[in-house]
């Protein structure tokens, strides 16, 4: 399997403190991987750091291309979208952000896989909660990247807005064959999506596998107890 | 190609700013009912003329800082321009796209005080008149809009912002000749007054009225804009 970027012994501080340290983690083609870890372990940074908005204090970070401008799509944790558009316009101003000029069919076919047809004029802040993180993921696929990085996508999402998110991303990323990249507290999520898992605690991967790998490691199936005991051993 | 990402990039952005409730405060509602209010009090056509050109400066000045301002540094807060910088799109692109987009709504604006001045004083324009206004708009969008830039890249939150858009906005309109003549004020404030973009472009509009061309004016306003242009690309921030 091709690897799309490999992290090596990433060290970066951010005002004194340590937020990754010699970090390693390759992520490869056609996966989807979730980066799960407690609040604070570095998995915003890890994620900012992999799309080139923080540089590295020491370590390396190789890409499969030299420009990711308009290669990858990300959601972050806070939706951002431009006010006063609805979610079509939006999705059109950042297919056009990303060179693509894509056809009004072509942004309600993005908006239907995300199922936000419907509300494809509402003002996008005034969605709900489970449509904004849809109109996030949708604006990150329409210009069809290779990679797809999403921030805690489910996170303060009601249980079937947190069901209906989960099983659009499985959906989307079998659909459009792309690599996915999410980071998450939710074992439940990781357990429906994910085909490895990386977690991430003091700055640094301290367990990597998938999730059969790390049960047999850790000799539990209650995925809970799993998150516990891998916090426990840092 | 590009040019079609660009056109589509500028007529949203135009949407957006469209709906900005602080534009219709400091652009609109502002410089229209102090034009209405003063000239109700005020017979005389040349007064009214030239205080008509001062409220389009102050709309344009006003909307161009402090609305510009905002938008870019909510915008910042939100994270869009995070999401921005991923995108093919450069810093250079976007700022052109913004001011293009303030130009639209301003020269719709100055339109509407112009017909304002038409329709309720009976005011009129030569064409030549017109055109230097124009003119004027388009360079003093440029200019003020990037001012809006330079202060949103400085200010940490939106309370900042306000505070140093309040502390440039207003001394810039007060330290010109826009609304009344500073041949009696100090001779400092006469000095400050030669560096202040308003002022130069309060005596453009009032040149222009007259049909005629400040042509220093102009010259010093195009290079304040220019370097203006450039501040606001180099320090413009993400986040």
């Amino acid at each position: 399997m091709k690897t799309l970027i490999q992290i090596k012994e990433a060290e970066l501080s951010l005002g004194g403190k340590k937020v990754l340290d010699r970090l390693n983690l390759d992520i490869r083609e056609g996966e989807i991987l979730a980066i799960i870890g407690p609040n604070g372990a570095g998995k915003s940074t890890l994620i900012d750091v992999m799309l080139g908005l923080k540089k590295l204090d020491r370590g390396t970070i190789l890409r499969w291309t030299d420009n990711v401008q308009g290669k990858i799509g990300v959601q972050f944790q806070t939706p951002t979208f431009f006010p006063g558009l609805g979610a079509y316009d939006n999705v059109k101003l950042f297919a056009a952000a990303n060179g693509k000029s894509v056809s009004k069919g072509e942004i309600e076919e993005v908006l239907r896989q995300c199922r936000l047809l419907d509300a494809a004029h509402t003002d996008a802040y005034r969605l709900s909660g489970g449509q904004q993180k849809r109109l996030a993921i949708a604006i990150a696929l329409v210009h069809q990247p290779k990679l797809l990085i999403l921030d805690e996508p489910t996170a303060a999402l009601d249980p079937s807005a947190r069901s209906e998110v989960k099983s659009m991303i499985a959906s989307l990323a079998e659909a459009r064959q792309i690599s996915v990249v999410f980071t998450s507290h939710d074992m439940s999520e990781v357990n429906k999506l994910a085909d490895r898992i990386a977690f991430v605690i003091n700055g640094r991967v301290s367990q990597e596998g998938t999730l059969d790998e790390l049960r047999s490691a850790y000799g539990t199936d209650d995925l809970d107890e799993l998150y516990t005991l891998m916090v426990k051993k840092g | 190609m590009r040019n079609v990402m660009i056109k589509t990039i500028f007529s949203l952005i135009a949407k957006s700013i469209y709906k900005d409730v602080y534009m219709l405060v400091w652009s609109i509602l502002l410089p229209m009912g102090l034009f209405i209010g003063l000239s109700m009090y005020h017979e005389s056509d040349s007064y009214r003329e030239s205080l008509l050109v001062g409220c389009i400066l102050v709309s344009l000045a006003m909307g161009a800082i402090n609305t510009s301002g905002f938008w870019t540094m909510t915008q910042r807060r939100r994270g869009v321009f995070k999401l921005l910088k991923l995108s093919s799109l450069s810093i250079s692109q976007f700022i052109l796209c913004s001011i293009l987009a303030r130009l639209l709504i301003f020269a719709v604006i100055s339109a509407s005080l112009l017909l304002t001045g038409n329709l309720l004083f009976g005011l009129t324009f030569r064409a030549t008149a017109l055109l230097i206004l124009y003119g004027l708009i388009v360079i003093g969008s440029i200019c003020f809009t990037s001012i809006g830039y330079i202060l949103a890249g400085r200010a940490r939150d939106e309370g900042m912002m306000n505070m140093m858009s309040t502390l440039v906005a207003f001394p810039m309109i007060f330290i010109s000749s826009a609304f009344y003549s500073l041949d009696q004020a100090p001779q400092w404030i006469q000095f400050v007054s030669k560096l202040n973009p308003f002022e130069h472009a309060a005596r453009i509009g009032r040149e222009a009225i007259a049909g005629a061309m400040d042509t220093q004016s102009a010259i010093v306003l195009t290079m304040l804009a220019f370097v203006s242009a450039i501040v606001a690309v180099k320090t413009f921030r993400y986040d």
